[in-house]
C-alpha cells in the first residue's frame, strides 16, 4: 500500500479542519464545506485509516512465528485497533446518515472495549522487546520509569478531570469525558516505556515505525484531553481542531503499522 | 578474523534496522556476555558464530525470522564466514 497518497489524504483533510478552526466564517465553510459535509469526510477518513491500521496489524501478527515474543503483542494490538475501527464504523454510520456526531453513541462501547487491549498490547511490546537481548534498559529501570510516569499521569488526570465530573452534563457523557482521558493517560505509561526502548534504535527503521505509532498515541491522548476539557465548558469552537487531531492520530498509527509491515516482509 | 572488520560488517548490516548507535551498543553488550574483549585482535570462528547468533536472535523479535535471517546471512557474506556447524 502506497503511503504517500495516505499522507496526502490525511494531511489535506486535517488541514481543512485546522483552517475551519482558525477561520470559521470563511465563505467556503458556509457553502461547499459545511459542518455536515466536513463531518462526513472526516468520519470516512478516520474509518479508512483505522481499517488500514487493523488490516496490517493483523498481517504483522500473522507473519510472526507463534513463539516470537512479539506475536502476542501484535495480536492484541490488532484486536484493539479492530474494536476501535468498529466503534468508528458505528459513529461514521451515524455521521453519514445525519451529518452530526452523536455523543455518547453505541460506538463508545466499542471504543471503551478497545482501550484495555491497546494498553495490554503496548505493555506486552515492552516485555517482548526487553527479552530480545538488546541494551534497552532493565526490568527494574522500566518499573521505576513506569511508576514515575504513572504517578505524574495520575496527578495530571486528577487535576484535569475533577472539574469535568462536576460539569452540568448528562451522567453518561460525564463518565465518558472522564474515562477517555483517564484511559489515555493509562495508555501513556507503557507508551513512554516503549518510547524509552525504541529511542535507542533512533536512526533505524524500527524507531521510525514505532515513532509513528507513538506519535499517533500522543495525538489521540491530546485530542481526548482537549475534548473532555472543552466539551464540558460547552465550547464547540475547537471541535474541528479535535477532528484534525484524531485524523492525524489514526494516520500516524496506520503509517507506523505499515512501516512495521514493510520491516517484516 | 580481525574484530574491527567483523564489527564493521555487523554495524553495516544492523544499522538500517536498529540505527548506528544500537548496532554498536548491541555488538558491545553481546561481546561482553560472550566474554569477548572489545579491544583489537581476532575472533575465532566459534566466537563469530555465537556473536552473530545472539544478534540475529534478538533481531527476530523486531523484524521476524526471515528478515533477520537475511541480515545474518549478509553479515556472514561480508566477513566470509559459513553457517554455524
Amino acid at each position: 500500500l502506497k503511503r504517500l497518497p495516505l499522507v496526502a489524504w490525511g494531511g489535506v483533510v486535517a488541514a481543512v479542519y485546522v483552517v475551519r478552526t482558525l477561520s470559521p466564517g470563511s465563505e467556503v465553510f458556509r457553502g461547499l464545506l459545511t459542518d455536515g459535509v466536513l463531518i462526513r469526510i472526516g468520519g470516512v477518513t478516520k474509518l479508512a485509516f483505522l481499517v488500514i491500521a487493523w488490516l496490517f496489524a493483523h498481517r504483522n501478527a500473522a507473519s510472526l512465528d507463534r513463539e516470537n515474543p512479539a506475536a502476542r503483542p501484535w495480536r492484541l494490538l490488532s484486536w484493539g485497533i479492530l474494536a476501535f475501527a468498529l466503534g468508528q464504523g458505528v459513529l461514521t454510520t451515524y455521521q453519514l446518515a445525519t451529518g452530526a456526531s452523536p455523543y455518547p453513541s453505541p460506538g463508545d462501547a466499542l471504543f471503551m472495549v478497545s482501550y484495555p487491549l491497546l494498553i495490554a498490547a503496548t505493555a506486552a511490546f515492552v516485555g517482548a522487546y526487553r527479552q530480545a537481548g538488546y541494551p534497552v534498559g532493565s526490568a527494574r529501570e522500566h518499573a521505576a520509569l513506569g511508576l514515575l510516569v504513572g504517578v505524574a499521569a495520575a496527578a495530571f488526570g486528577y487535576w484535569l478531570l475533577r472539574p469535568v465530573l462536576a460539569e452540568p452534563a448528562p451522567l453518561l457523557a460525564r463518565v465518558l469525558n472522564v474515562a477517555y482521558p483517564a484511559l489515555d493517560l493509562a495508555w501513556l505509561v507503557p507508551a513512554v516505556l516503549l518510547l524509552r526502548i525504541t529511542f535507542g534504535f533512533r536512526g533505524g527503521r524500527i524507531f521510525r515505525a514505532w515513532g509513528l505509532v507513538l506519535a499517533g498515541i500522543v495525538a489521540q491522548c491530546a485530542g481526548d484531553i482537549l475534548y473532555a476539557h472543552y466539551s464540558g465548558l460547552g465550547d464547540t469552537l475547537l471541535d474541528p481542531l479535535l477532528h484534525a487531531t484524531y485524523i492525524l492520530s489514526y494516520l500516524f498509527i496506520a503509517l507506523g503499522v505499515l512501516e512495521h509491515h514493510s520491516l517484516l516482509h | 578474523m580481525e574484530k574491527a572488520t567483523i564489527f564493521e560488517a555487523i554495524h553495516r548490516a544492523l544499522a538500517p534496522y536498529v540505527g548506528a548507535t544500537m548496532a554498536a551498543a548491541s555488538t558491545r553488550v553481546h561481546c561482553e556476555k560472550l566474554g569477548i574483549s572489545a579491544d583489537g585482535g581476532t575472533l575465532t570462528d566459534d566466537q563469530l558464530q555465537a556473536l552473530i547468533g545472539k544478534l540475529g536472535a534478538g533481531l527476530v523479535v523486531f523484524i521476524g525470522r526471515e528478515k533477520a535471517a537475511g541480515v545474518v546471512e549478509e553479515i556472514r557474506r561480508s566477513v566470509g564466514a559459513g553457517g554455524p556447524r
